[in-house]
């Protein structure tokens, strides 16, 4: 086990390491850098190259991408250009909104998949699981923010029950920082729990066919009982690898959904940052997001220890 | 008229995805009333109890765009001047909407005979925010830096300028090396900023603005908000608001939509999707539609590194490809027609010269006599705003005479690091400011001079230098309207139109003036009407 | 207790059974067998209501006077597990890899009884030690990995009559297990039915071991069930020649408990293969295989009933006649 973590742990910061390489090198592919989106049309005939000087992006790329990942090794995550704001800071600020959503996004997605996705597959003969198709083709075909449009203005503009947009913290005032967040995590779910109730359709559909699932129902268990109590668990161990893939989708839809909602999140930052050339909150950004996602990766692959004793059993007998 | 419906249709695309979001939204509420009924039905609240309103001393505005930084010395955007400039900074003299210059930090000034010496009398009991006394040792500062900038809008202006001095506190004397009769009317815009002295030093530099206007820059939150408050030991009349609340929201469908639900006051720019709704605020009591002159025209440029555009006949081609009546689509008819870059109702040296008025024939006989039927123009654009529409209606109206055009969007920067800075295209299209004497060769803001060596024009130059030169106003006047026309000839760049903004706000919102100086919004006498 | 009445079942179009009489008597322990693919665990999952959601079923399975076919899900879910217990042919797929072992055993009791907490485990106990367990206290900690092919198979058996079924359908229980495993089961299944003075239903494709357990028999073929009697009326007069063909290709099956005598010798193959579903021939399903098909076999045979109920459906009935 200790081995299986080491190992899990050093392609861990391998990948990181990749990732990082091809985000540094992708960032340089933009056309312009940050001292032209500091003067933009405006800058004067004269010799601006000291601006650069100063920033340091006159350095070798090389030596840039070593010193940020010294300053990343030791926990520095650097400063933006232009504002000279520090990118832990920010990104602090910022993680309010972001986690809301996706933590939110995850509390409603991931039961609402499990309910829908389950019913599905229990009725998949039966008419009724139509409508759950119905329902996820659709959340998957529409755009997310054509849906986050359309709650704002149903239900900000029309019936001007939640606000269109905005943010307010949670520290500062909960009951309105939750009603704030509302129709963007309603908006962000409508895709993801479309996309993870087809999952959990096709994973619960599979174990259906198990024949424990005919031992449960042999032993007095109604279809949907033994869906319910051993298909889940069962069904869930695929599931927690696509779940832990579509925590990335999450990610992705918050950016969206941020934007519609006026919600200064980390999916904001990346892109405000990313439009502004400020290269290293971007850099920075991409690897503690891609760290998360490989820890959770991480977890995932001990997690299933947990979930299944099999694994749990073969893995201590490995060592 | 078939490029107009191409124009129409790319707006209706914009507008399609809006109408089926409204359908639904009527759709799901089940209820057969009318949409825009039912908006007021729900806003009623808010707007029709002013009393309520009327109290709040706090006027809540969305800006569109946010600057890199707040560092005014460094940062071009015109979104650091939008919220700041008068709010917070001042400079020197005030350039009125008439085009008068008034004082603002100077309290009188003169000018001596040969048009080279100014000399200020610095206001006393001005105070900067950060409490400090404001004196001439600061304005002395302030040109100086000013001149070194890299922001040609601070630097440009001061090109002439032989030297700064303060023979005592309250006095301050400009000597330039030559006349320019644009020189004051500069230093009532960026060019005229006054800091605090060594604030190019201060770790603030960049996270706030700092000045002697009637707002103090107070919080800023970046992409959600700026706040800034009334500034007690303000010199001047203080403003009615206690505090102005922006809120930075790029997405105009979602800023528009919070004017609806009564969460804002004020949408200060629509300039992209946003277009088509103008209409139905400007048909709602609620709410105030005002058209600001942007001081900018939409105009197309060619580079001067392409072969065929050194050949007249081919600009003059293209210059009779362009219908401006119909790019007006792209800008839902809030725009004017403008052949000369300049903002046609603002500057008296206007006319309604157009040397290569829309002559798709000629532009085609032009093209054969020149040998390039087969002509092929690479079009870098911008994908925000206005422009992925323009480029619609140019690429279907140079098509239309022949010339294949090959457009490809970028994003803002790229699009500056390769057009305006970079020369890697075949031509460019922008909303820009129409300043002219910008557009000479040692004049800054011009992307025919890059990268260089650009495009110098004597006879264009040369006007350019004399009609800055003149001190008589008049003469100045007429050489002005001499050299728009000489430009416009030129046909290297093309004016398209003037633009104006829509500005949208409450109906009891007053006081916004419509003419914007140096892109200010500026809120030094907005309040509640009624 | 259980007769089944002209059932048919359906799939695609293809009926793969088709039983116009089978009853099963209480106290009796019956026995179901075929080749592979005749169509066992089908007529098995036609009493238990398990059949494949596209399946057409129609006839009657009247179980202690109630129609079983006319159950909706919910209302068999409450003949399943608690007036018929259930065990199948591969344990180790039959258990729940994720759920321990005690609480798969005492599923039927929380869901068909009042029984809550120390109650139940005390049952689950019992249980395990009924089906002959050891250790049974941390046994239901366990997971069904953790035990072996036989005591995955008492497992299963302990949690079918942990509600106390009077019925016991065990379909194949044995077939996967080594021999001397196999022999400790069936005696397990034996005395339980005898105990609990509970049916059983025992399927299977070994005569040998039908023989072994039940007392009566019912030879299905082709979804048709061909002969029923008196174990030893069956063996000792086969009728339907598919029963002697059976019988034929396990030759000299003695007559005692001596267990490893009827199981010695593994069923031989009997000329030809079972046909694919939709396959079949009309008339009797076994004519395409049978030695003394005749052109009467192109119409399904009446049946023909003598003492003992000893009823078979054959134009030519014989007595170990082929060879
Ligand atoms: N789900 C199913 N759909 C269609 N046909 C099936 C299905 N399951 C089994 N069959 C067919 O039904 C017939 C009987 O199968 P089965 O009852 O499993 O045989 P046995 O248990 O006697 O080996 C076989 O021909 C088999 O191919
Ligand atoms: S009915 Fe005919 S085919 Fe069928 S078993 Fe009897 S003799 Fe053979
Ligand atoms: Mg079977």
């Amino acid at each position: 086990m200790l081995k299986h973590i080491f190992r899990s742990f050093f392609t861990l910061i391998f990948a990181a390491l990749v990732g990082s390489v091809v985000v540094f090198v992708l960032l340089r592919q933009l056309g312009g850098d940050v001292v032209t989106a500091m003067l933009g049309k405006e800058a004067a005939p004269i010799d601006v190259s000291y601006l650069r000087e100063e920033l340091g992006l006159n350095q070798p790329l090389i030596v840039q991408y070593l010193n940020w990942l010294g300053d990343i090794a030791r926990g520095d995550l650097g400063t933006s250009y232009a504002m000279k704001l520090d990118v832990f800071t920010e990104m602090m600020r910022r993680l309010g909104p972001t986690a809301m959503l996706t933590i939110g996004g995850l509390i409603v997605s991931v039961p609402l998949s499990l309910i829908l996705g389950t019913y599905s597959a229990i009725n998949a003969k039966k008419i009724r699981s139509g409508f759950v198709d119905v329902f996820t083709t659709v959340g998957i075909a529409v755009p997310t923010f054509w849906v986050g449009l359309l709650f704002a203005l149903l239900f900000g503009v029309r019936l001007g029950w939640l606000p269109t947009g905005g943010y307010i913290p949670f520290t500062e005032d909960p009951l309105q920082s939750i009603r704030s967040v509302i129709l963007p995590v309603a908006a962000l779910s409508l895709g993801v729990t479309s996309v993870f109730t087809r999952y959990v359709r096709t994973a619960m559909l599979d174990v259906m066919n198990e024949d424990f699932m005919r031992s449960a129902m042999a032993r007095g268990r109604t279809r949907r009982g033994a869906a319910i109590i051993h298909g889940v668990r069962n069904a869930s161990i695929p599931l927690v690898t696509v779940a832990a893939l579509q925590f990335g989708q999450l990610i992705a839809g918050a950016v969206v959904v941020e934007n519609v909602f006026v919600l200064p999140g980390i999916g904001r930052l990346i892109v405000i940052s990313t439009l502004g050339r400020e290269v290293v909150v971007v850099q920075s950004l991409a690897m503690v997001l891609m760290l998360i996602i490989l820890i959770l990766n991480f977890l995932v692959d001990i997690a299933y220890g947990f979930l299944d004793p099999r694994i749990r059993d073969k893995e201590s007998v490995d060592v | 008229m078939k490029a107009i419906q191409i124009a129409r249709k790319s707006g209706r695309r914009r507008g399609f995805a809006f109408a089926i979001v409204a359908a639904l939204a009527v759709a799901a509420c089940g209820s057969s009333d009318d949409a825009s009924e039912t908006v007021e039905d729900s806003t009623t609240e808010e707007t029709t109890a002013p009393s309520e309103e009327a109290k709040s001393t706090t006027l809540i505005v969305t800006l569109a765009q946010e600057p890199a930084s707040w560092d005014y010395y460094t940062v071009g955007a015109n979104a650091l001047r939008v919220p700041t400039f008068y709010n917070v900074s001042e400079s020197i003299v005030e350039l009125r909407p008439d085009g008068t210059i008034v004082p603002m930090l100077a309290e009188s000034w003169e000018m001596s005979a040969d048009g080279l010496v100014y000399t200020f009398k610095i206001r006393s009991g001005v105070k900067f925010h950060d409490g400090t006394d404001m004196d001439s040792a600061d304005v002395v500062y302030s040109m100086k830096i000013n001149a070194k900038s890299p922001n040609s809008k601070l630097s440009a202006p001061h090109a002439y300028v032989a030297s700064v001095t303060a023979p005592d506190a309250s006095t301050v004397v400009i000597t330039l090396k030559q006349p320019s009769s644009t020189y004051l009317k500069n230093l009532g815009m960026s060019a005229g900023y006054v800091v605090p002295e060594n604030w190019l030093d201060s770790p603030d530099l960049t996270l706030k603005v700092m000045g002697t206007g009637p707002f103090v820059f107070s919080d800023y939150k970046a992409d959600t908000t700026l706040t800034l408050t009334r500034f007690e030991d303000y010199w001047g009349a203080k403003p009615y608001f206690e505090v102005i609340d922006f809120r930075f929201i790029d997405d105009e469908t979602a800023a528009l939509n919070g004017l609806l639900a009564g969460e804002y006051d004020v949408v200060s720019k629509v300039l992209a999707e946003g277009i088509e709704r103008v209409e139905s605020f400007t048909t709602d009591s609620k709410f105030k539609v005002q058209f600001e002159s942007a001081n900018e025209n939409s105009f197309m440029w060619l580079s001067v590194k392409e072969k065929a555009f050194k050949d007249i006949r081919v600009r003059q081609a293209i210059a009779h490809a362009i219908n401006r009546e119909e790019a007006l689509a792209v800008y839902d008819n809030y725009a004017d027609v403008a052949c000369l870059l300049v903002i046609p109702d603002a500057e008296p040296y206007n006319s309604d010269y157009c040397p290569y008025p829309y002559d798709p024939e000629k532009s085609k006989a032009l093209l054969k006599e020149a040998g390039y039927e087969n002509l092929e123009i690479d079009f870098p654009f911008v994908t925000v705003a206005s422009h992925p529409f323009t480029m619609e209606v140019l690429t279907q109206q140079l098509t239309a005479v022949g010339i294949k055009v090959n457009s490809r969007g970028l994003d803002l920067n790229t699009w500056i690091a390769e057009t305006w800075t970079g020369g890697v295209y075949g031509m460019g299209e922008v909303r820009d400011s129409a300043d002219i004497l910008q557009w000479g060769c040692k004049g800054g803001r011009n992307p025919l001079g890059n990268p260089k060596p650009g495009l110098c024009i004597k006879e264009f130059e040369d006007q350019l230098a004399k009609a800055d030169a003149f001190i008589n106003y008049d003469e100045h006047l007429k050489a002005m309207n001499t050299l728009v026309k000489t430009f416009a000839d030129l046909a290297w760049v093309n004016s398209i139109a003037a633009v104006k903004v829509p500005q949208i706000m409450k109906a009891n919102v007053t006081g916004i003036p419509t003419v914007s100086i140096n892109n200010a919004f500026d809120l030094r006498t907005a309040t509640w009407g009624n | 207790m259980l007769q089944l009445r002209d059932v048919r079942v359906v799939i695609d179009g293809h009926e793969i059974i088709r039983i116009d009489e089978l009853d099963l008597a209480p106290g009796s322990r019956l026995g179901l067998v075929g080749e592979s693919g005749s169509g066992k665990t089908m007529t098995a999952k036609a009493i238990a209501g398990l059949l494949p959601d596209e399946s057409k079923v129609s006839g009657s399975v009247i179980f202690e006077g109630q129609d079983l076919l006319t159950l909706n899900d919910r209302e068999m879910s409450k003949v399943r597990g608690k007036r018929i217990g259930f065990v199948f042919q591969d344990p180790a797929r039959s258990l729940n890899p994720m759920m321990r072992i005690g609480k798969q055993v005492s599923e039927a009791i929380r869901i068909h009884s009042d029984l809550k907490g120390d109650a139940v485990t005390a049952k689950v106990i019992d249980l395990l030690h009924q089906v002959q367990l050891p250790e049974p206290e941390t046994l239901l900690r366990r997971y069904p990995h953790q035990l072996s092919g036989g005591q995955q198979q008492r497992v299963m058996i302990a949690a079918a009559i942990a509600a106390d079924p009077d019925l016991l359908i065990a379909d194949e229980p044995t077939t996967a297990l080594d021999v001397t495993v196999q022999e400790e089961i069936l005696r397990l299944l034996i005395s339980l039915s005898e105990e609990r003075k509970m049916s059983l239903m025992f399927v299977s494709h070994d005569l040998g071991v039908i023989r072994f357990v039940c007392d009566r028999v019912a030879v299905i073929y082709g979804g048709n069930i061909v002969e029923s009697g008196r174990i030893e009326d069956v063996v000792a007069h086969p009728m339907h020649r598919y029963t002697a063909a059976l019988l034929a290709a396990n030759p000299g099956m003695p007559k005692d408990d001596n267990f490893s005598a009827f199981i010695g010798k593994r069923l031989q193959t009997i000329t030809g293969s079972v046909p694919a579903v939709g396959k079949f021939p009309s008339g009797c399903r076994f004519r395409n295989r049978c030695l003394s098909a005749t052109d009467a076999c192109s119409t399904m045979p009446s049946p023909i009933t003598t003492g003992n109920d000893h009823r078979y459906l054959c134009w030519n009935p014989g007595d170990r006649g082929q060879s």
